[in-house]
C-alpha cells in the first residue's frame, strides 16, 4: 500500500515537472462600505502558452459586456458599473498572438453588497460626537451661568479703533469677504464680523463699503448690514449700494478693489474670509494707501502674507471664534470654550502619540490609526 | 419674521442634518437627496448671478449719474459697456454661444491679458512685502531674516554652487518640518472652527449670516 501511495505522488510530481499545471485564478469580491455600485475583478494566470490578450467580461442576467482587455497576467480592476439590485458574473478569456482562445474561466455570480454605515469614517464620527459634545457641555454652562475666559484677540479688538479712525477721517471702511462662495465656512465666518463692523460703522455714521465677488453673498451681506444698521438706531443710513456685486473672476474682483482702494482711499480695510492669490495683492495695496488693515483667514498659505503686511490679522481658528468674540453672548463663548477644550484633547493625542511611536515603533501606531478611519 | 428668521434656520437645519448623514452612509437611498441638495444649490447660485448682475448695472448707472470725477464715470462706462458687449456676443442666436469667435477673441485677447497682469504684480508685491518682513528689528524678524534667506539660497542653483547639497536639504527640513508642523497646527485648529461654527448654525445659537442675532 505505502509503495503504491508513493507510486501515485512519484507520478503527480514528475507529471506537474513536464506538464506544468494551467492556471487561472479569477476572484470576483464586492467593495466594503459603499453604496453597492462596485465590484472589484482579481485574476492571477499561469500558462505554458504565450499570451497575447486577457478579455475580461460582465455578465447582467442579460448581456456579457467585455470591460477590460488587457496582457497583465496579474492585476485588478474596479468595475463601477454595477448596481446592488443584481447579480453579475465575470467571464476572463486569455488569446493568443494568433487570436485563438487558450484558456477561460467564469467566476461564481455575486451581488454588490449595500452599507448603512460606512465603518471607514468611524474614527469621524466619534472625533465629531466628542467636539460636539463638548461644544455643546459649555454652551450649557454658560447658560447656566457660570463665568468663562477667553483669551484677549487684538485684531478682534482693533474693530473699534479702525472704524473709529476711519470716522475721524472722514474716510470709508472697506469690507472684503473674500473670493469664496457662501458654502464656505471661512465667508459664513467673515460675514458675522461684517455684521459687527457695519454696526459700528452706523453708530459712527461712517461709510462702508463692501463689495462681493459670488452673488449668493451679496444677498446674505446686505441683510446682514441692513439688520446691524436697524439694530444700531440707523435704517435711514442703509444704503442699498453699500454691498455691491462685482464679478465672479478672481482678478477681475481684485483689479476692482484695487482701483477702489487707489482713488478712494478708505482708512480701514478689512479682509475677512477666503483668500488665495489675491490676498497679498490687495494687502499690499491696502498698506500702500495707509489704510489700517485688519485680515483674517484660515488658508495656511495666505496668513504670512497677511501678517506681513496687515496691522492686526486673525489666524486660522480666531477668525471662526471672531463671533463670539465680539458679541460676548453666553451660548457662543460656551461654543469657543468647547473648542478650546477639543483642541486640548486633540493636542494630548498628539503628544502621547508622538510619544508611543518613538519608544514602541513596532506598536504601528499611525497605521492602527488609519486603519480606523 | 417668520419667513426671514425660522424658516431659513428650520432649511438650515434639515439640509445640515441630512449632509452629515450622507457623508456617514453610503446607501443608496440618501445620495440621491445629497446630489439633488447639491444641484440646488448650483441653481440658486446661478439664480442669484441676475440679483449680481442687476446690483453691478444699477451701481455703475448711479455712479455715471454721480460722479464728481469725469473718471469714475469713465470706469463706470467701460464697466457696463464691456458687460453688455460680452453678453450680446455670448448671447448671439446661431453664432455658437461661447464658442463664437468674437466672443472667444475678446475673451483671449482682452480678459485673458488682464488676468494675467493683475496676477504678476504679485511678483512685485512679494518683493516689497518680504523687504518689510526681513528687515532684522527684532530677535523673531532676525530669526525670520535667517530662515529665509537659508531658504532661498537653497532653493537656487548658487545655494548648491557654495555648500553642496547641504542648504539644499537644510532648506528641504525647514520646509517639510518646522513649516509643516506650523501648518498642520493652523489646518487642525481651523478644521476645528469649522465644526463649531457648524455646530453653532445648527443650533440656531449664531444667526448673524440670516441678518439676525
Amino acid at each position: 500500500m505505502r509503495k503504491l501511495i508513493g507510486l501515485v505522488f512519484f507520478i503527480l510530481i514528475i507529471s506537474y515537472a513536464i506538464f506544468p499545471l494551467n492556471n487561472i485564478t479569477l476572484k470576483v469580491n464586492d467593495v466594503p462600505y459603499d453604496d453597492g455600485g462596485k465590484l472589484v475583478v482579481k485574476w492571477k494566470i499561469s500558462l505554458d502558452k504565450e499570451v497575447e490578450n486577457i478579455r475580461i467580461s460582465q455578465y447582467n442576467g442579460e448581456t456579457w459586456t467585455v470591460k477590460k482587455n488587457t496582457d497583465n497576467l496579474n492585476d485588478s480592476m474596479k468595475d463601477n458599473s454595477v448596481n446592488y439590485k443584481q447579480r453579475y458574473k465575470y467571464k476572463i478569456e486569455v488569446f493568443d498572438s494568433e487570436g485563438n482562445l487558450i484558456a477561460e474561466k467564469s467566476s461564481r455570480s455575486i451581488k454588490p453588497g449595500v452599507a448603512f454605515y460606512n465603518m471607514g469614517k468611524t474614527a469621524v464620527l466619534i472625533g465629531l460626537i466628542i467636539i460636539s459634545g463638548l461644544i455643546m457641555f459649555f454652551i450649557n454652562a454658560a447658560r447656566r451661568g457660570q463665568k468663562l475666559k477667553i483669551r484677549r484677540i487684538p485684531a478682534l479688538d482693533s474693530i473699534e479703533e479702525a472704524v473709529g479712525r476711519a470716522t475721524e477721517m472722514g474716510k470709508a471702511v472697506l469690507f472684503v469677504p473674500g473670493i469664496l462662495d457662501v458654502n464656505n465656512p471661512q465667508t459664513i465666518a467673515g460675514v458675522m464680523v461684517l455684521s459687527e463692523v457695519a454696526f459700528k460703522t452706523a453708530k459712527y455714521g461712517t461709510d462702508l463699503n463692501v463689495p462681493v465677488s459670488k452673488p449668493v453673498i451679496l444677498s446674505t451681506a446686505s441683510d446682514t448690514v441692513k439688520e446691524s444698521y436697524l439694530k444700531a438706531g440707523r435704517p435711514d443710513s442703509f444704503n442699498d449700494d453699500m454691498v455691491n456685486y462685482v464679478t465672479n473672476d478672481q482678478f477681475g474682483y481684485v483689479s476692482h478693489i484695487d482701483g477702489y482702494m487707489v482713488r478712494e482711499k478708505p482708512a480701514a480695510v478689512f479682509m475677512l474670509g477666503a483668500f488665495y492669490a489675491e490676498s497679498l495683492i490687495l494687502a499690499e495695496t491696502g498698506h500702500s494707501i495707509g489704510a489700517i488693515q485688519v485680515a483674517g483667514t484660515a488658508m495656511p498659505s495666505q496668513i504670512p502674507f497677511f501678517i506681513t503686511t496687515c496691522d492686526y490679522v486673525l489666524i486660522g481658528e480666531e477668525l471662526y471664534a471672531a463671533s463670539a468674540y465680539l458679541s460676548r453672548k453666553p451660548d457662543v463663548l460656551g461654543a469657543l470654550k468647547g473648542q478650546d477644550y477639543s483642541k486640548l484633547i486633540i493636542m494630548i493625542i498628539l503628544v502621547v502619540g508622538t510619544i508611543l511611536t518613538i519608544l514602541f515603533p513596532d506598536l504601528d501606531l499611525s497605521q492602527w490609526l488609519t486603519n480606523i478611519g | 419674521m417668520f419667513l426671514r428668521r425660522q424658516v431659513p434656520f428650520f432649511i438650515t437645519v434639515v439640509v445640515a442634518l441630512i449632509m452629515i448623514i450622507a457623508y456617514f452612509t453610503p446607501h443608496p437611498t440618501i445620495s440621491p437627496v445629497r446630489n439633488k441638495l447639491q444641484d440646488w444649490f448650483m441653481i440658486i447660485a446661478a439664480f442669484t448671478m441676475i440679483v449680481g448682475i442687476l446690483s453691478l448695472i444699477k451701481v455703475n448707472i448711479k455712479k455715471i449719474r454721480t460722479a464728481s470725477a469725469g473718471s469714475d464715470k469713465i470706469y463706470s462706462l467701460v464697466t457696463l459697456s464691456s458687460l453688455f458687449i460680452m453678453i450680446f456676443f455670448g448671447l448671439l442666436p446661431g453664432a455658437g454661444g461661447i464658442n463664437n469667435s468674437v466672443f472667444k477673441f475678446m475673451f483671449n485677447h482682452v480678459m485673458v491679458p488682464l488676468q494675467a497682469t493683475m496676477f504678476s504684480l504679485l511678483a512685485f508685491y512679494i518683493a516689497s512685502a518680504s523687504f518689510r518682513a526681513f528687515r532684522a528689528k527684532s530677535t523673531m524678524a532676525t530669526l525670520l531674516l535667517i530662515t529665509a534667506f537659508i531658504v532661498m539660497l537653497g532653493r537656487v542653483p548658487f545655494g548648491r554652487f557654495i555648500s553642496g547639497p547641504h542648504l539644499s536639504n537644510i532648506t528641504e527640513w525647514i520646509m517639510n518640518v518646522v513649516n509643516m508642523a506650523g501648518q498642520r497646527a493652523i489646518l487642525i485648529g481651523a478644521a476645528l472652527g469649522v465644526m463649531a461654527t457648524s455646530v453653532k448654525i445648527v443650533l440656531g445659537i449664531e444667526r448673524s449670516h440670516l441678518g439676525g442675532e
